[in-house]
């Protein structure tokens, strides 16, 4: 699947300060709310404030939450990260369940990540452990030692046993006694 | 607008001003809209850009709930004195001090900065980065590694992303690296006299010596010359003789050439390192540069 | 139940035997050559007869022996798992970020152990689960640090020269999980008598 129709930015998983290497710290610095006291539209988000803000107050006291009441505009929820993100989310006609989800996915992000395509869904720093290959990892070093050309390595290892040869080994297998002749799993 | 026009012409025509003349007003965009706010893009554009202004200026600021929301953040409790000393960058201690002078403001209490705290703190991170990697590692990695973490950009990347930018009080804006690096080890003293050290100890580990993740210790610390520092410590280790030999080699006469070398053991033959280089004496510092690292304890396989 | 399964050119050992008596025939150098010119690297499982099953069997307790030794000293090195996680398969090591795409419960800051391993390896030896490695044998912290929502996705239909057409504009909810650690906890070779009970209510 091709993505150069997407006009999206194409970009590898980051995280701000190495996150979850020591302990987990809540990316969201602070949120503001800000909505009109008086118009239709904002009439979620005041009874959002009323109502379900404090809980969501006492449930994440890493967030600043500021609520700033401006007149004659739509309601906007702004939020700000620690890397120095900002992203508002249009809140007009949202009704207050809509605002905590907001809410909730802003607090458990890192970042504004609208308009980004992950690339990979795996960031390692080192790729391999048993080392990557070389063309020597298999290389048989008696080869060090052969004169090139050699006319037995050219082609392929055709072994042809002779009958005699297949019978000796049919009479050695029966003289073993306890064979188990079982193939390989 | 149209029907204006024509109602205008019959009322000339027919010269009676007693019709009345309805003015049908049409909600659309003005013909003077467009105008005025490419003028008003222009002037903004000629003077340049808006400042940058910092966060404790807007109206949507309150230091002490963004206190509360730091501590809460990282996972700490400070006292509340202690913490605000941490933050306060010592030239503007000094101007509210010359200040409040100047205007004669008698009860002014002068703030304390946090340029002692800083040099606790540095202390405190330094000796233990250095105990940490002491364990595994010779004491010359531990210390470059200490010098690494330490430095004033590494501790300010750190603070810039624990949310120190808002909360220092600092003479200039925006803030150097100097200042967040001293307020982040101010609050490293701070924690520590607030709880106890191990707690101190720990917020290093998890802030400063997380940032090595990824981070591959030979990348910063190399040996100047590999083999022999590589000889030397394998005879204190026991093994005398060490012999360099051509494993593999491809390319020879190109400009791509490559060498393999092994460090072998002389008594029991066995292998030390690898590594390959562009010509036999790159290939055998490589080697031995392979050779060190198995035997330090974090091996990773090139 | 697991199973070490080494790394042994025993086959070829044995088929390098049965074919020398033709190959003494030729020169001396190929007779050198042998063990390259009877090496073969197909996909197909090479036949094998247990001969002496007491010698093969001390063998494989060296090889578990070695390996043992290696962790009891902690001088194993880097560890990579191969992980199953919401139907998919994510080769891990410490320190990396794996993204799980879809609904997973698992909140911000939660600490989680990752148990359906398939496969742990280090620079000298792997482990290979059959299909999964047994359940205390490997330790694997994880902890997630976000949880947003993916770029926008779109579904498109449309049914030629019927006037249908419809895009429908969607985003998947992504975990980013940070694996904190990865470590061979249990004895090799020593499963438990019984396994898979532990979640069991009786």
């Amino acid at each position: 699947m091709s993505n150069s129709h997407l006009f999206l930015k194409p970009a590898f998983i980051t995280t701000p300060g190495q996150n979850g290497v020591g302990r987990y710290v809540c990316q969201l610095q602070r949120v503001v709310l800000k909505f009109c006291k008086n118009n239709g539209s904002s009439r979620g988000m005041r009874e959002f404030i009323e109502t379900k803000l404090m809980d969501f107050v006492k449930e994440s006291p890493e967030v600043a939450v500021y609520v700033k009441p401006r007149r004659h505009r739509t309601p906007i929820i702004k939020a700000e990260y620690l890397n120095g993100d900002t992203q508002w989310v249009n809140a007009r006609n949202f009704t207050e369940d809509e605002i905590l989800k907001w809410l909730k996915l802003l607090k458990s992000q890192s970042s504004d990540r609208t308009g980004i395509r992950l690339r990979k869904l795996i960031h390692t720093d080192f790729p391999s452990v048993q080392g990557p290959w070389t063309p020597y990892t298999f290389r048989d070093p008696q080869l060090n030692k052969v004169e090139f050309p050699c006319p037995e390595l050219t082609g392929p290892f055709i072994n042809e046993t002779s009958a005699t040869e297949e019978l000796l080994e049919l009479y050695k297998r029966q003289k073993l006694g306890n064979v188990e002749e079982s193939r390989a799993e | 607008m149209f029907c204006r026009h024509i109602l205008q012409a019959t009322n000339r025509l027919i010269g009676q001003s007693s019709m009345n003349i309805q003015y049908i007003g049409c909600r659309n965009i003005k013909r003077w809209v467009a105008p005025t706010m490419k003028e008003l893009s222009r002037r903004r554009k000629k003077v340049g850009p808006d400042p940058n202004k910092p966060r404790s200026s807007y109206l949507e600021w309150n230091y002490d709930v963004e206190l509360h929301c730091f501590q809460n953040r990282i996972g700490e409790t400070f006292d509340k004195n202690i913490l605000s000393e941490a933050l306060v960058q010592r030239e503007y201690a000094n101007i509210q001090e010359f200040k409040a002078k100047e205007e004669g403001n008698e009860s002014y209490i002068p703030e304390q900065h946090n340029y002692d705290l800083a040099k606790d703190g540095n202390a405190i991170i330094s000796d233990y980065i250095k105990e940490e990697y002491s364990k595994n590692y010779p004491e010359e990695i531990a210390i470059t590694v200490q010098k690494y973490l330490t430095t004033d950009e590494m501790l300010a990347h750190i603070a810039k992303h624990l949310g120190f930018t808002d909360l220092i009080k600092a003479v200039e804006y925006p803030l150097e690296e100097r200042t967040l690096a001293d307020s982040f080890k101010a609050l490293v003293a701070a924690l520590s006299l607030s709880s106890d050290l191990e707690r101190a100890q720990l917020f290093v580990k998890d802030f400063v010596i997380a940032q090595m993740n990824g981070k591959d210790i030979y990348d910063i610390w190399t040996p100047e010359k590999p083999y022999e520092y590589v000889v030397k410590l394998l005879e204190q280790r026991g093994i005398k003789k060490v012999e360099p030999r051509l494993c593999n080699q491809s390319a020879v006469n190109t400009i791509l050439a490559n060498y393999q070398v092994g460090l072998y053991d002389s008594n029991n033959k066995s292998l030390l390192g690898i590594g390959w280089g562009e010509n036999v004496q790159i290939a055998k510092d490589t080697a031995a540069l392979d050779a060190i690292q198995r035997l330090y304890n974090s091996y990773a396989r090139k | 139940m697991a199973s070490l399964i080494p790394k042994l050119l025993n086959n070829f050992s044995r088929l390098a035997l049965q074919n020398s008596k033709k190959l003494n025939t030729r020169s001396a150098q190929v007779e050198k050559l042998s063990s390259i010119l009877t090496k073969c690297y197909g996909t197909q499982a090479t036949p094998y007869e247990i001969i002496d099953e007491e010698k093969d069997n001390k063998k494989s307790d060296e090889i578990i022996q070695k390996v043992q030794s290696q962790l009891t000293e902690s001088k194993e090195g880097r560890l990579f798992a191969i992980v199953h996680l919401a139907g998919k398969q994510f080769r891990i090591t410490e320190g990396d970020v794996v993204v799980v795409e879809g609904y997973w419960p698992p909140s911000c800051g939660e600490r989680i152990s990752l148990d359906k391993v398939l496969l742990v390896g280090a620079s000298d030896f792997t482990l290979i689960g059959r299909p999964v490695v047994q359940n205390g044998l490997v330790n694997i912290e994880a902890t997630v640090i976000e949880k947003t929502l993916s770029h926008t996705k779109t579904h498109f239909r449309k049914k030629r020269r019927k006037q249908y057409m419809r895009i429908h504009f969607y985003k998947i909810p992504q975990t980013h999980l940070r694996i904190n650690r990865i470590s061979i906890v249990g004895e090799l070779n020593n499963p438990p008598e019984v396994s898979g009970l532990e979640k069991a209510i009786f």
